[in-house]
């Protein structure tokens, strides 16, 4: 009797759809970290296979790894201001003109070490100084990003001038190895923890989620978001650095077009610009190493650079679409 | 009906003030500086209205999606399609100025119509959407003419888009036309409920996908059409790479901001855009006037911005704290006066 009640429900239960079984896959809590990462084991795969072995290469993978390196140290940096749905795009030009501070502080005192702590006292003080716009002020980040990369790339132009300034190659090369690697593992750590495993993490998360209902349960916003914009901006002037380090010079377009590139990885990785509670701090450097790999992998394969663009293009729209959940109405957000 | 006109006088004297203040204080600036006004030339005049009319039609561009929360990161790219597409196919049929402008114009549309159809059709973040279309509409871009991009410079009957009659006509039709369309037509009354509440709009039975595709398209034909102007003023217009052209979209914002706050003034959007831009071509004209070199006049120009929406944004405050100061005044006065009405008893 109760089997026979048991095949009746089962009958009458609706029947799911493939797009039903597609969003409860979406939902799952593994899909934001398992997808781009599936996503780039798929390329990997594929341009290994394309290219007969040589894209598994170790100089190639290093220079995959070495080309990804700055972008996903900044994106891993401003999944901290992401998460609270909020969108800065200036990093590229903070990172350029801190770079800028750096390298006029080498000039000076021809020193590593002060170059270091300038770039990175220089990241985070142009955090703080957008960080200050959006709090003490009140203009949305959106409007302070577009404000500051237009200054900053200003600045940068007029403080080096026409010709570069060269930070000592020897110096440079000798930092490139463990300080850079070391550094670069330490922030990665120090970001994971506080994002996934404190406090702080989830009160990001929260805010980026819904901020009325955080502010309702007593979360200080205010206090969030001075500490996303101060890691963000160590993160930047730890980029800022490997830059001057890699290059071993700075010109005047250090960090250009950089904020996009950032926010591109960021996406790819798999995380929404408008954060929430899906949000992570590895989605920049997987998006990164993605974005490079793509790169990599198409030249290898003839592909000419312009057409590498327009496919990473397409590519990534494809991707956005299949990770991201299809609304019933049109998306929108006044940022500004 | 006196008072209606009355009304419209006022607003239309505050609209214009704004530019004309800017004016009195570049050529006070300018004046105690070189000796020279702004304006000493018609070549002043004709630097004035070409950059006027690239800037107007950029920030209506832009506005018209980022008023119903659409940032469209692509129109900087949009533009460079557009040019390059309509103004070579305008220049090969031997079209003059006229075609290229209007044929540059029809493929900023199809451009919008493509970003606008696959807007609705992925219903991704717009802001996302416009990094995408970004990449792909700058590769087109870069991968015909042999990466030369449009040289308007010396083509036969092109001269016509440098003409200042010419171009006034065109700013003119302009602010008429994108009035009509935001203001008077049905599109701009469903446009308008849209921006209200898109949620509502739909309720109410307006089709918000057809809005917003037409949002898409005429943005495109608004930026192809600054990118004609950009275009003839510079000569030409070479493709980029690396998402470059997003810096057309972000150097608009300050017309198109100031622009939005003026037609709070005047309830009139398109002029307030139109008058925004005389305001901020007024003052990269007075910076030229002054010797700056760009990249100082970048950061003039953009510190005014920044000074423009910290006080646009608190100006609530500010009008509160001034009258809790008016009415902390009102009070000692108030007290003064019992003090002596009580001390002459």
């Amino acid at each position: 009797m109760s089997a026979a009640s048991g095949m009746a429900i089962q009958k009458q239960s609706p029947k799911l759809t493939l797009a039903d079984r597609i969003d409860i896959i979406k939902n799952k809590r593994f899909f934001p970290l398992a997808f781009p990462l599936a996503m780039l084991a798929v390329l990997v795969v594929l341009f290994a296979v394309l290219t007969g072995g040589q894209f598994l290469q170790g100089s190639v993978v290093k220079n995959i790894f070495n080309q990804s390196f700055i972008v996903g140290t900044m994106a891993t940096a401003v999944a901290f201001i992401y998460s609270t749905g909020n969108i800065d795009f200036s990093v590229g030009n903070v990172m350029g003109l801190a770079c800028v501070f750096g390298a006029l502080a080498y000039e000076v005192t021809e020193s590593m070490p002060v170059m270091i702590a300038v770039t990175l006292v220089g990241g985070i003080a142009l955090m703080m100084c957008n960080c200050t716009l959006c709090i003490a002020c009140h203009i949305k980040p959106a409007m302070v990003a577009i404000v500051a990369m237009s200054i900053y790339s200003a600045l940068c132009t007029v403080l080096v001038g026409a010709d570069p300034i060269r930070v000592d190659y020897q110096a440079s090369k000798a930092l490139e190895g463990g300080f850079r690697y070391g550094t670069f593992i330490l922030y990665f750590l120090v970001c994971l923890i506080l994002y996934h495993r404190t406090a702080i993490g989830r009160k990001l998360r929260f805010i980026g989620g819904n901020e009325t209902c955080a502010v309702q349960t007593g979360i200080n916003t205010t206090k969030a978001q001075i500490i996303a914009f101060v890691f963000a901006g160590v993160g930047v002037g730890l980029a800022g650095v490997y830059q001057t380090i890699r290059t071993t010079s700075v010109a005047q377009t250090v960090g250009s077009g950089m904020g996009m590139d950032v926010m591109l990885a960021t996406v790819l990785g798999g995380m929404s610009i408008f954060g929430g509670t899906k949000s992570n701090v590895y989605a920049g450097l997987i998006g990164a190493i993605t974005v490079t790999v793509l790169n990599t992998g198409l030249l290898m394969l003839g592909v000419s650079s312009t057409m590498i663009q327009g496919v990473r293009g397409v590519i990534f729209l494809l991707l956005v679409f299949l990770n991201s959940e299809r609304q019933k109405t049109l998306p929108s957000r006044q940022q500004f | 009906m006196k008072s209606n006109a009355k009304d419209f006088a006022l607003r239309l004297v505050k609209t214009v003030a704004v530019p004309l203040v800017i004016w009195l204080v570049m050529e006070i600036i300018v004046r105690s500086a070189t000796g020279m006004g702004v304006i000493n030339s018609t070549a002043d005049i004709r630097t004035l209205f070409r950059n006027l009319i690239s800037s107007l039609a950029f920030a209506l561009g832009i506005s018209t999606n980022l008023n119903c929360g659409r940032m469209d990161l692509s129109m900087g790219a949009q533009m460079y399609a557009g040019v390059i597409f309509g103004g070579n196919i305008a220049l090969t049929l031997g079209l003059g100025g006229v075609g290229v402008l209007i044929l540059s114009m029809a493929v900023g549309a199809l451009c919008g119509l493509l970003t606008g159809f696959i807007f609705i059709k992925l219903r991704i973040l717009p802001m996302v959407l416009g990094l995408g279309m970004t990449l792909v509409f700058e590769c087109i871009c870069f991968a015909i003419n042999k990466q030369q991009g449009v040289t308007l410079y010396g083509q036969p009957g092109v001269e016509i888009l440098s003409n200042i009659t010419f171009i006034i006509g065109a700013v003119v039709v302009i602010v008429a036309v994108t009035y009509y369309l935001f203001q008077l037509s049905r599109y701009g009354f469903r446009y308008r409920a849209i921006q209200g509440s898109q949620k509502l709009a739909s309720d109410a039975g307006i089709n918000i996908y057809t809005n917003c595709v037409a949002s898409y398209v005429i943005a495109g034909i608004l930026v192809a059409c600054a990118g004609v102007f950009i275009t003839v003023y510079s000569g030409t217009l070479a493709p980029v790479l690396g998402m470059s052209s997003n810096s057309y979209v972000f150097s608009n914002m300050f017309p198109m901001v100031l622009g939005a706050w003026i037609g709070t003034l005047c309830n009139n959007r398109e002029f307030g855009v139109l008058m925004g831009s005389v305001g901020v071509n007024l003052i990269i004209l007075g910076l030229s006037k002054l010797g700056t070199s760009s990249s100082v006049q970048n950061v003039i120009i953009y510190t005014l911005f920044l000074i423009f929406i910290v006080y646009n944004t608190n100006k609530g405050k500010i009008a509160y704290f001034r009258a809790r100061r008016a009415r902390a005044a009102e009070a000692s006065a108030y007290l003064a006066r019992k003090k002596q009405a009580a001390a002459a008893q």
